[in-house]
């Protein structure tokens, strides 16, 4: 009886997920690993008549054979096009040797246009279908399409998915941006007071070869990219972008470069940052103060005069102050002057104002956001100065 | 009657034996039988004795019926003498050639049969018969017997009988001097630090392992016997106000119900003793290692020493059990839990990794980082099986080689061993019949199968992956999960002498988990195991 109970408990799980998962994969129908054709990189642009066009970037790895030779790594450039992002998806099936498989893909790049055009609709395939991965990291791509870069940023020997594995590695050493996946767009997308954020990358030329010829075009840092709604509003490059990265307590690291009282070139290297953001309602009137504390090493020197005395070091903070201050208000202006919240100020405000925020504030965060007085403060603390306190040539050496 | 020739004088009767004594029947008893059945192939005189045994008259106890049953064996010695040289006192020997010490004989049967000149006074067998009782010959294990079954019975079992005709008496003596297999060290659980015995063939010399290292008087041995051809003895060992006897007296139960001819392998025993015969995981612990028997009865379970056989039975065997090796008390418990739990790691991954692989790489692609799901696409270049096939056919090819490795001779075996691993899975690799990733797989799983402490358990966890590894193709993680369910069912429902399988895990017995998957330091373990509801709870304090 225990074991024909146990075979009719078989029969139901065999049976219940032969019907219920509603997937028609099983057994030998099953998709096997050397069948797919792996998609690292996908770039989104708009295409004419209205259609989508997905330029994509494949990975595989052939192995030296039976001589037992290196392995070579290979990656393929594929476009396709469609009405649908779908559509555009399921046509590489039409040419593709094997089957492209989404559920690898690391990188979406949109294109100018298409930022400008709305994300949202470019967007949703990968939100929806099952294959992918919802961390996968979105750029937008500065002044070019998508598929140029992918083209142009794939080479023999680089490729552009290892170009941008680099760039997601590695931004935290400029602070000038931050990871922003799939995931976190839809949150940003779903939630209307916020103004959704992306990085953004360009084209350019830095690397030769050793025979001294550019081969492909590297992808470099810009910035960021802001959205009204799903629709590009613009860029902040550079300091800007870092400005932001303060703002939203995300600056990790970065170089400063300061004045010292004597006037040469200090260059302070972010070791940590802490922004906190305190709003206050007072009258009707809503105030935010942040306050931004910053602890910095010295990383070069380019005098023969000392600065390790406490005026020196305080007058290398104060002009670090200033220089954040400079970088963080020019953010919350660009922000207050298109009326997007870049930055979460809504957030810190939701929190510490449950119910006026549910009463009045969140119907009409847009206009009261650009009303805002943002109180900034910096605090720098130069802490670590390391062994060689005294810089080459310096004539006290103790 | 059953004795202790390491001891010369009689063991406990095994309740067995008090049937066969109160029951003059002796069909009624197996041992008696097996004497009886012993005898079938005689001529038409032993066959007549033993049609009178079935209808419940037993043959006299003359030296001519014994003759009759042993006519055909060639090994059966019969001497007629004449005590003290004395035509009118004649007694006729009998015992078996190569079982008995002949020099004994001599020396101290037929020495002073001959030359006792006490004997020689006597006016008859009767009186004969009562000086040796008295010990003119001196032989501790002496015993004497009325009763041809008795008699027949004392005779196969290694004894010399002195048969007197008139009297239809024998009186018998235990002179056993089989060359037996000297202890040696455990070939299957050999440890670094720790006793280096094992038991062997021989029963006496097992309890006597069991009793120089537990001289508790409180420790039971009690014997009986099975097989109606072998008439096997088995030794039940258990300490009396510890142990539960409700599983004492169970496993009595089931072994005196057990119906089979001949108990010359530990699987009679364990096949009759176990509640779940369907179920591939092994419920007894079969130990080869006294200490570890030792150190099971003082947990509380029951031991079962079988004659002839170098392994021991404990019962109940439960999950947590078969995860523990012998070295592991002998190890710093710091090391030894993390041993202990490395070794409960690797029974998933032996049990599960195959299913896991195919379920990864078939149906669930994206799960796999992207440079290893990359690295496994190049292993597969060229290989035109599916994962499923090749994780089959890897599988079955290590079954295979251990299989192989298992019947073959030691030093062929070896041999056979790396040929198969290293020579036929290169060229597998090379004719592109299975990929690199699979044998990297396989033999994760094979080298955690050998983790494994106990054999039996591992050969149920070699069944199990099979199963995961067809459900996880049929519809990958679902179907592996699926089958773990079901695994963990039939596993949670078993229960052993009304222990629970996977006790201390189970069954609202949670505090005994000092010494399960993590070994706590001996002074934490304070109580036996609540789950064999011993007498005595307390290990120490």
């Amino acid at each position: 009886m225990r074991y024909a109970k146990m075979f009719l408990l078989l029969c139901v799980a065999i049976l219940g997920a032969a019907v219920m998962t509603g997937c028609n994969i099983a057994f030998f129908d099953a998709t096997q690993i050397n069948d797919v054709e792996f998609i690292r990189a996908v770039g989104i642009d708009k295409a004419p008549e209205g259609k989508i066009r997905f330029t994509i970037a494949t990975q595989r790895i052939v192995t030296g054979g039976e001589r037992g030779g290196p392995e070579q790594k290979l990656s393929e450039i594929m476009y396709s096009e469609g009405r649908t992002g779908f559509e555009a998806a399921r046509n590489f099936w039409a040419y593709s040797e094997k089957r492209p498989f989404f559920g690898h893909l690391e990188y979406i790049l949109i294109g100018e246009e298409a930022a400008k055009d709305g994300i949202l609709k470019y967007l949703d395939f990968f939100t929806r279908d099952p294959e992918d991965r919802l961390n996968l990291n979105v750029f937008v791509v500065k002044g070019t399409d998508a598929g140029e870069m992918v083209r142009q940023g794939n080479t023999r020997d680089k490729f552009v998915f290892d170009r941008l594995e680099g760039i997601k590695e590695h931004y935290w050493g400029l602070s000038m941006i931050n990871r922003v996946d799939l995931m976190e767009i839809m949150y940003i997308l779903d939630t209307e007071y916020l103004s959704l954020y992306i990085p953004c990358v360009k084209l350019t030329e830095k690397t030769e070869n050793s025979d001294g010829h550019n081969e492909g075009m590297d992808i470099a840092l810009e910035g960021f990219a802001i959205f009204e709604g799903d629709r590009l509003a613009g860029y902040l490059e550079r300091e800007m972008a870092r400005g932001l990265s303060f703002l939203r307590n995300m600056a990790k690291s970065g170089v400063l470069n300061v004045r010292a009282r004597n006037g040469s070139m200090v260059a302070l290297e972010l070791i940590s940052s802490n922004r906190k953001m305190k709003p206050e309602l007072m009258d009707g009137e809503l105030r935010v103060a942040i306050e931004i504390d910053l602890k910095c090493n010295i990383a070069e020197i380019q005098s023969s005069e000392g600065v390790f005395d406490h005026e020196s070091l305080r007058y290398l903070e104060e002009q670090s102050n200033q220089l954040i201050m400079d970088e963080v208000m020019k953010v919350i202006e660009f922000a207050r002057e298109k009326r997007l919240d870049c930055f979460a100020a809504g957030d810190a405000v939701m929190h510490k104002y449950p119910c006026k925020w549910e009463d009045y504030l969140e119907k009409n965060w847009r206009d009261i956001f650009s009303e805002i007085d943002f109180e900034v403060t910096v605090r720098t603390n130069v802490s670590r100065t390391y062994d060689i306190k005294q810089p080459i040539g310096a004539k006290d050496i103790k | 009657m059953l004795r202790d020739p390491g001891k010369n004088k009689p063991m406990r009767r095994s309740r067995f034996a008090e049937k066969t004594d109160t029951s003059p029947a002796p069909e009624n008893s197996k041992a008696s039988g097996a004497g009886s059945d012993a005898a079938a192939g005689g001529n038409s005189q032993t066959d007549a004795k033993l049609s009178d045994e079935r209808s419940g008259t037993e043959p006299g106890l003359t030296s001519a019926n014994v003759e009759g049953m042993f006519r055909d064996s060639s090994d059966i010695v019969i001497r007629k003498l004449n005590i003290n040289g004395r035509k009118d006192l004649p007694v006729t020997m009998v015992f078996v050639d190569g079982v008995v010490d002949t020099k004994s004989v001599d020396d101290y049967i037929m020495k002073p049969l001959i030359q006792e000149s006490s004997l020689g006074e006597c006016g008859s067998t009767s009186e004969i018969i009562d000086r040796i009782a008295h010990g003119v010959i001196y032989h501790a294990s002496m015993e004497v017997r009325r009763t041809f079954s008795e008699c027949v019975h004392d005779i196969v079992d290694g004894s010399v009988a002195l048969i007197f005709d008139d009297d239809k008496t024998a009186v018998t003596f235990d002179i056993k001097g089989f060359p037996e297999r000297s202890i040696t060290e455990p070939t299957g659980e050999n440890v670094i630090k720790g006793a280096k015995d094992s038991f062997v063939e021989n029963l006496r010399t097992n309890t006597a392992s069991v009793r120089m290292k537990m001289k508790n008087p409180r420790l039971v041995i009690e014997e009986i016997k099975t097989g109606k051809q072998t008439a096997t003895k088995i030794a039940i060992v258990y300490i009396r106000g510890l142990t539960n006897m409700r599983i004492v007296d169970e496993l009595k139960r089931r072994l005196d119900n057990l119906e089979t001819d001949s108990v010359l392998s530990t699987g009679i025993i364990e096949e009759a003793v176990i509640d779940h015969k369907m179920s591939p995981f092994p419920q007894v612990i079969t130990t080869e290692r006294p200490d570890k028997f030792c150190s099971t009865i003082v947990e509380g379970r029951v031991g079962i020493i079988i004659d002839g056989i170098p392994v021991s039975i404990v019962v109940p065997g439960t999950f947590e059990a078969f995860l523990q090796a012998p070295e592991d008390y002998s190890q710093s418990f710091i090391v030894n839990s993390i041993i202990r739990s490395l070794r409960y790691v690797l029974m998933f991954v032996t049990l599960f990794l195959p299913g896991f692989y195919i379920s990864v790489s078939s149906f669930h692609i994206e799960m796999i980082p992207t440079d290893l799901a990359l690295a496994i696409t190049a292993s597969k270049e060229g290989v035109p099986f599916l994962t499923f096939i090749e994780v089959l056919f890897m599988l079955l090819a290590f079954e295979v080689l251990v299989e192989a490795g298992l019947r073959l001779p030691k030093t062929i075996g070896q041999a056979v061993s790396v040929v198969g691993a290293v020579v036929v899975g290169q060229a597998a690799v090379d004719a592109r019949l299975v990929s690199p990733a699979v044998v990297v797989i396989i033999a994760i799983t094979a080298i955690s199968s050998f983790t494994m402490p106990n054999q039996d358990f591992s050969n149920a966890l070699r069944l199990w992956r099979f199963i995961f590894a067809i459900f996880s193709s049929i519809i990958g993680l679902y179907g592996l999960s699926i089958g773990a369910i079901i695994l963990l069912h039939h596993l949670s429902s078993m229960e052993v002498f009304g222990v629970p399988y996977l006790s201390p895990f189970v069954g609202g017995d949670g505090k005994n988990m000092q010494d399960a998957v993590f070994r706590f330091p001996f002074s934490s373990q304070k109580k036996r195991p609540m789950s064999l509801r011993t007498t005595n709870k307390k290990r120490r304090g």
